[in-house]
């Protein structure tokens, strides 16, 4: 069973991913911050979908710091976001993928399926 | 305080030169009369002299021969027979010709008692046949010239003359006589006036006695009286023979009278022909005693006697001081004149200073006011000029500035962008930059600036001119409204993600469990939150548009490929229209391939939205040598024609029927207009009520610069052609 660390401060998403991934048959930790980030790091998850824009920390920094660690920079790490210059940012930052906000769902399970196979 | 004046003080004073000029003229006539007056001294003083020494000359040359004559008497005395050749020898011993020019002559007058004037005349005539004693009438007592030496013809017309006939010469041998001393006789004609013309004449005689010892008594005188040795002079002969007469001043002359009346009666001698002028400065008489006779010695001067240096420099001094007074008023008035006009032009200059200044000042208050910076720099870009306001803004005085660089206190990341605005000036063209400037205290602040240089006559910039703001805050507010728009959208579409996500889910189980009703509810909920979304990303873009702020991200993408992906994006959603896919671009597009996606939906959104009826919309693709173009037809409503122009502005809807309204803020072709002007592309519309629509766009290929062409070669952005 795959693992995906999903990073989003918003509840109401949080929940409805749970759900949807959930439902596909996916193994979903969940993180608000910076410390609940590392310790779902340390679960060893196959994906990190990043919101960009976590209370009080950039998603770019996190991406940096996941890359940057040895244990972790083999993780792909997909952006999320509803900043309509989203895929700039993916480009700059050190991201492998970007998934605007609001997505479909059909969609956001075909990404997933694309860097999990 | 005591004022005191310098000389160029004096000048400025239009009483000066006339002060100079009087001063001048006054110091000339004094120095004039100084020098005239030495010249009158000096000239007196050599009066005096003249005429003293003509006095003592003529005593002394008188003495002279008032000492031969005693001589004489002294030799008759002696030997009362002197024969002729002894008095020859007597007289010839003496040199009278050569040593004594002023004598006519030494001579014996012999008294001879009436009784033996006879025998007398008989001996002489023995001597000179032709003698006689003369005038021959009778009388107690004879007197007889017996000898006359040099005897020459002038002379013997003397020989046997009886003097004592004549009263002048008479007086003068009874004087003699008496006195036993010589004495001479009055102004006489002489004897020897024979030819030519007359002189004044007189004669001094020496009385001769017998026996032995000087007779004491008048009586005894009388009675022992042998005769007279004498002398007659010429007076002229006599006064011309005075040793100074000669070299003497031409100026100077001298008169001698016989007794104290000044007549031409009395006048023995004069040294020049005419008689002394009125106008003679010096004069002067004098009283004589000449061997027993009054004499009067008259001196004088001509008017222009002493040519002395001192006379000479009266004219010059006058003339030349004058001349220099005149010249020095002149001077001075020039001087005056020229400092009044040099008063006057320093007035004029101090009025278009003031007014220079006033306009400067004017300029220099609006530069040391304003808010804004205003610098010179020199080519290099260092400061030349920093405005005070730099202190306020920077921290940094006008001082602290001068010869540093302005890159110095530029961001390092902006020194490339600043450096290169800079370069710009230096051919001529202007430069406009915003970056971040070093505050003093370290922090950065915003600076928006521009520049351009000034250039000589032959067109080369020297120096520019830079005037820059503090932009901080408009930049921060501007961060703040980007922020906020930024989150603002992030708020909005936070929610409709996560009910797009559950709304999406409960779809998908309601068809797992069959509930086809559910399901389509869900999926039409679904296609509403895909146009809220689309409307919270139309607000935000018009809101960068209405900010400038819209970017574009080019790349080089394939048209094609974007429109067949979009094209059956968007035939998923319609199940009631057929979207067909047309024509072909040959080459690859330049620009932001998202937005121009973005176009492409707006364009087939509205086909869709305004063809209710219509089945088919047709994308037609095609491309020129210069543009790609892009065709979106639908069999809609059309649109009027005078609607058609306004159909990209702002917040326009087209109107249907009136049982037809049709959603939407009128935001898409407006954003859509602005997406493609801002890629240099066109849009358009060709409609007609009721006829369906076409929407176009093109958008410009992009030139390849050479080194692209060289490095990638040519056909890497043209497109296989199936």
């Amino acid at each position: 069973m795959k693992k995906i660390l999903v990073a989003e401060d918003d509840s109401a998403i949080i929940d409805a991913l749970t759900l949807i991934l959930g439902a596909e048959g996916y193994e979903v930790f969940t993180a608000k911050n910076e410390a609940q980030i590392e310790a779902g790091l340390a679960k060893n998850p196959d994906l990190l979908l990043l919101d960009i824009r976590l209370s009080g920390i950039d998603g770019r920094e996190i991406c940096k710091m996941v890359k940057a660690d040895n244990r972790y920079s083999n993780i792909p790490v997909l952006f999320m976001s509803a900043n309509p210059d989203l895929e700039e940012i993916a480009k700059e930052a050190c991201s492998d993928g970007f998934i605007r906000k609001p997505f479909e769902m059909s969609q956001l399970l075909a990404k997933l399926h694309e860097y999990l196979s | 305080m005591k004022t005191t004046y310098s000389i160029t003080e004096w000048f400025t004073r239009e009483w000066f030169a006339f002060f100079i000029l009087i001063l001048g003229v006054l110091c000339t006539l004094v120095f004039a009369v100084y020098a005239n007056q030495a010249a009158l001294t000096k000239e007196e003083i050599q009066f005096t002299n003249f005429s003293q020494r003509t006095q003592e000359t003529m005593l002394n040359e008188l003495d002279t021969y008032i000492a031969l004559l005693r001589s004489g008497s002294g030799l008759l005395e002696a030997n009362e027979d002197v024969t002729l050749e002894e008095f020859q020898t007597f007289v010839n011993k003496l040199g009278l010709r050569e040593r004594y020019p002023g004598v006519q002559g030494l001579g014996y007058s012999k008294a001879i008692p009436a009784d033996e004037l006879t025998q007398f005349v008989a001996d002489m005539q023995e001597v000179y046949p032709e003698f006689a004693l003369t005038p021959s009438f009778v009388r107690e007592q004879y007197f007889s010239i017996v000898y006359i030496e040099p005897l020459d013809e002038r002379n013997r017309q003397a020989l046997g003359f009886d003097m004592s006939t004549e009263a002048s010469r008479w007086e003068a041998m009874q004087r003699a006589r008496d006195t036993g001393q010589p004495a001479a006789t009055g102004k006489v004609r002489l004897r020897q006036e024979v030819e030519g013309e007359d002189q004044a004449g007189f004669l001094i005689y020496s009385p001769i006695y017998s026996g032995n010892g000087e007779p004491l008594t008048a009586q005894e005188r009388n009675d022992r009286l042998l005769g007279y040795v004498y002398s007659p002079f010429r007076a002229a002969n006599f006064m011309d023979s005075l040793p100074f007469v000669q070299p003497t001043n031409p100026g100077l002359h001298f008169a001698v009278y016989d007794g104290n009346i000044l007549s031409a009666d009395t006048l023995l001698y004069r040294s020049t022909p005419e008689h002394k002028l009125a106008t003679s400065p010096f004069y002067r008489t004098t009283i004589l005693n000449a061997a027993g006779r009054t004499w009067t010695l008259e001196t004088w001067s001509t008017p222009n006697f002493g040519e002395s240096l001192e006379r000479e420099l009266v004219p010059i001094i006058l003339a030349g001081g004058l001349t220099i007074s005149f010249l020095l008023f002149l001077l001075a008035r020039s001087q005056y004149q020229a400092l009044l006009e040099a008063q006057r032009r320093s007035a004029e200059l101090r009025v278009s200073q003031q007014e220079l200044r006033q306009s400067r000042g004017q300029y220099q208050l609006v530069v040391e006011n304003t808010e804004d910076l205003v610098n010179l720099l020199d080519m290099e870009g260092r400061y030349i000029y920093a405005s005070p306001s730099h202190e306020k803004i920077s921290g940094y005085s006008s001082e602290d500035l001068l010869d540093k660089s302005l890159l110095d206190f530029v961001h390092e990341e902006d020194q490339r962008k600043v450096e290169k605005e800079l370069a710009k000036i230096v051919t001529g063209k202007t430069a406009k930059a915003v970056y971040r400037f070093r505050h003093r205290k370290g922090h950065y602040i915003t600076m928006e600036g521009v520049g351009s240089g000034i250039s000589d006559e032959s067109g080369i910039p020297y120096v520019m001119v830079t005037t820059s703001r503090d932009i901080s805050q408009r930049v921060e507010l501007e961060r703040r409204k980007d922020e906020f728009i930024s989150i603002a959208s992030h708020e909005l579409k936070t929610p409709v993600t996560s009910i797009k996500a559950y709304a999406q889910y409960l779809r998908t189980r309601f068809q797992r469990e069959g509930d086809v009703q559910s399901s389509n509810l869900l999926e039409k909920m679904d296609h509403q939150l895909n146009k809220l979304t689309v409307l919270i990303s139309d607000l935000l873009d018009v809101t960068k548009i209405e900010a400038g702020k819209l970017q574009m991200h080019r790349e080089y993408f394939d048209l094609n490929v974007l429109a067949s992906e979009i094209v059956e994006e968007l035939q998923r959603t319609t199940d009631t229209h057929t979207i067909a896919l047309e024509g072909q671009v040959n080459r690859k597009l330049y620009g932001d391939k998202d937005r121009i996606g973005q176009v492409l939906i707006n364009f087939l959104s509205n086909a869709v939205k305004y063809s209710p009826e219509g089945k088919v919309v047709k994308v037609h693709l095609s491309s020129t040598a210069t543009h790609a173009k892009v065709a979106v037809q639908d069999q809609g409503i059309g649109i009027a024609p005078d609607k058609l122009r306004k159909i990209f502005s702002r917040f326009f809807r087209v109107d249907g029927n009136k049982q037809e309204t049709f959603p939407g803020l009128g935001l898409g072709l407006y954003i859509s207009a602005q997406i493609i002007r801002r890629q240099k592309g066109k849009i358009w519309v060709e409609s007609a009520p009721g006829k369906g629509s076409t929407f176009c766009f093109t958008l410009p290929f992009r030139k390849r610069t050479e080194k692209e062409s060289r490095r990638k070669g040519k056909n890497s952005l043209e497109l296989k052609t199936a």
